[in-house]
């Protein structure tokens, strides 16, 4: 009992995503117009009751579980706010519309409106879950909620053969990633006998040596190490699990694929941001092969999603790869984090710029998105929703406001000034850069890493503006069959148009406004303390045993 | 009897488990059937599984065995998952080979 009302308070947010989940599948059992109608509004409810939760009362909800399996610290506010923020603008991309409330032109779950969404809240509550581990049990059942939604959702996202082959293919690699991550995690518990992560960082702190005080892992560790990144990199889609974004992208209905861009690659950055805080001895003073890897994985990602998303004809596969590509530029983030070593105000603005861009690409990500589903497939195509280029063709010209909320998301992903990703750019590359000045022997490597980050930043315009271009410049092409109907009309219907709305003036908002931007990351100042220690009084077990 | 049990070390399950994994990981990239490819993955699951008892009974606490409860769930979560797609795709195709799904590529 003790044990409870310590956890309790801390997990509500939690408890409420998958209280509201069991709920909504239950209502996806009736058959009525209205309850499918009433699953979105309950989902978007719920989400706007966990920001206020997380929001209002911070102070109360932070704190470690008497066992300290379960962290609630001002990183893990941030990641859950962000989940449940970004969880909202997906709900609106995800709202049925149709007038039997079975999905939107890009979207056709059929009857299952209430099983769609209360799958979209259990994933969202494995993302809190995720931010809040301090137990690699906990860290795995983390992201295993946040995933095996996801694999459904793809699936169900369409009655037609590709959703379900590219949810197939989605969910085998998954349990192959899930497999690599456990094999690490196995091995992480055998070498040290203990399975929490702030134990493991203990540990590995008593083998600190050298100038930066990097921790020395054995071998096994370092096996360890390179299977928990295999089974990250799949989350994030980055190298050398990349290959499957660009099917599943493209199988999965669009608002299913803005999902897909963005939660689980929030549980691939924190993850890895916990693994290194392990690594580091709790800190993140992690040893050098670690950093290589990260180094070698951020590079290869950006190539591998700029050059792949230059040759696409698929405006979806343009932006799986594109997701590729910013996870590159995120592990940019974290590879400076990680040969900060134990230089304190570079790791702290390495972080930060890390948390910032998740951010940013969630916006400006979910912006393009909508604005994608609300541009109807031209005739003759298998999709209702714009998929290809030809699709987009001369939509800019005549629909200005789309056209205008397209081109501000995509000069956001290339990262020119005045948007959101300008400054998610500027503060990825800026601790590299502090962290090349004050440690002179690492003055090439974060040259070659700034500079490959910029050429890949120039790479993308390439596509991004292409899509941009396509919109505006290019001429329609003429239609199949007969030639009546001129562009097919956008869908007008309120949610997505909130949403692009919304993402719009939070992508120019953030990009314009330094003090908005500020605000936003001074948020996360404080966000160092990651595996915090757990209160030092031992839990008491004989109460606990006798109030059993 | 007990001499030859105890000849058997932490490290005979460690190869077991790990031995078990790489087949399941190379049967994975192999098989084109997508009963056995999944079948694979259960393997590499396995694989795990050994290891995490081993090393829960060498370092004598039972997270390691609380985990293996964990995984197995997750496990058999996976496998209804993975049988619901299967019979859903089995419907559009009566087939279960993994190239007859070739309508994604780029």
């Amino acid at each position: 009992m003790e044990y409870l009302k310590s956890i309790v308070p801390l997990l509500l947010p939690e408890l409420l995503l998958v209280v509201a989940a069991g709920f909504l599948f239950l209502l996806g059992i009736s058959t009525k117009v209205g309850a499918r109608r009433a699953a979105p509004w309950i989902s978007l409810l719920v989400l706007g009751g966990c920001c206020w939760l997380i929001l209002g009362e911070p102070m109360k909800l932070s704190g470690f579980d008497a066992k300290g399996t379960f962290e609630v610290t001002s990183f893990s506010l941030y990641i859950k706010l962000l989940a449940c923020g970004v969880g909202i603008l997906l709900t609106l991309l995800a709202w049925p519309t149709n007038d039997d409330a079975t999905g939107n032109p890009s979207l056709n779950f059929g009857g299952d409106a209430g099983e769609f969404f209360a799958l979209m809240l259990l994933s969202l509550a494995g993302v809190l879950m995720v931010s809040g581990a301090n137990d690699m049990i906990l860290l795995f059942l983390g992201i295993e909620l946040a995933s095996i939604p996801t694999y459904i959702m793809v699936s169900v996202s369409r009655p037609t053969a590709v959703a379900q082959e590219a949810g197939l293919k989605y969910f085998f690699l998954g349990a192959l990633a899930a497999a690599l991550m456990l094999f690490g995690f196995s091995y992480l518990y055998g070498t040290t006998g203990t399975t929490s992560l702030h134990d493991i960082g203990q540990l590995l702190a008593g083998t600190q040596a050298g100038p930066a005080g990097a921790t020395v892992p054995t071998a096994w560790q370092v096996l360890a190490l390179i299977m928990l990144l295999l089974g990250f990199a799949f989350k994030l889609a980055a190298a050398p699990l990349h290959f499957y974004a660009g099917d599943v992208y493209q199988g999965a209905a669009t608002p299913v694929t803005a999902f897909l861009s963005f939660v689980p690659k929030v549980t691939g950055i924190v993850a890895i941001i916990k693994i290194m805080w392990v690594y580091g001895g709790n800190g993140f003073a992690v040893p050098e092969i670690f950093a290589k890897l990260l180094f070698a994985i951020a590079v290869i990602t950006m190539f591998a999603g700029n050059l792949l998303g230059l040759m696409q004809l698929n405006v979806k596969r343009v932006m799986a790869y594109s997701s590729v590509a910013h996870s590159g530029y995120l592990l940019v983030g974290l590879t400076a984090l990680a040969y900060a070593g134990g230089n304190g105000s570079v790791q702290n603005a390495a972080l930060q710029g890390v948390l910032f861009y998740i951010a940013a690409y969630g916006i400006m990500n979910v912006g393009v998105f909508a604005v994608l589903q609300m541009i109807p497939a031209r005739e003759g195509r298998s999709t209702t929703t714009a998929e290809t280029y030809e699709d987009l063709a001369g939509q800019g010209r005549k629909h200005i406001g789309l056209g205008l909320a397209m081109a501000v998301g995509c000069f956001s992903l290339i990262g020119l000034p005045l948007t959101v990703g300008f400054f998610g750019k500027l503060y990825l590359i800026v601790p590299a850069w502090n962290l090349a000045s004050v440690e002179p022997e690492l003055k090439g490597k974060m040259a070659w890493l700034i500079g490959l980050t910029m050429l890949n930043a120039a790479i993308s315009a390439g596509y991004y503006l292409k899509i941009v271009g396509t919109m505006f410049l290019r001429p329609e092409p003429p239609l199949f069959g007969d030639s009546v109907s001129s562009l097919p009309v956008p869908a007008r219907s309120l949610a997505p148009t909130v949403a692009v709305v919304l993402a719009t003036v939070l992508t120019l908002g953030l990009g314009t406004l330094i003090p908005a931007t500020q605000l936003l990351t001074t948020r996360v100042t404080d966000s160092l303390e990651i595996g915090r220690q757990p209160p030092l009084v031992a839990p008491d077990t004989a109460s606990v045993a006798e109030s059993r | 009897m007990t001499s030859t049990l105890n000849q058997i070390t932490l490290q005979h399950y460690l190869a077991v488990g790990g031995i078990m994994f790489v087949i399941g990981m190379i049967g994975f990239m192999t098989r084109r059937n997508l009963i056995l490819m999944f079948l694979c993955t259960e393997l590499m699951f396995q694989g795990v599984v050994i290891n995490l008892v081993a090393f829960g009974a060498y370092h004598g606490n039972f997270a390691g065995q609380a985990f293996t409860i964990f995984v197995l769930v997750i496990a058999a979560a996976e496998a209804s998952l993975a049988l619901g797609l299967i019979v859903l795709l089995f419907r559009h195709k009566a087939t279960l080979d993994a190239d007859a799904w070739r309508e994604l590529k780029g």
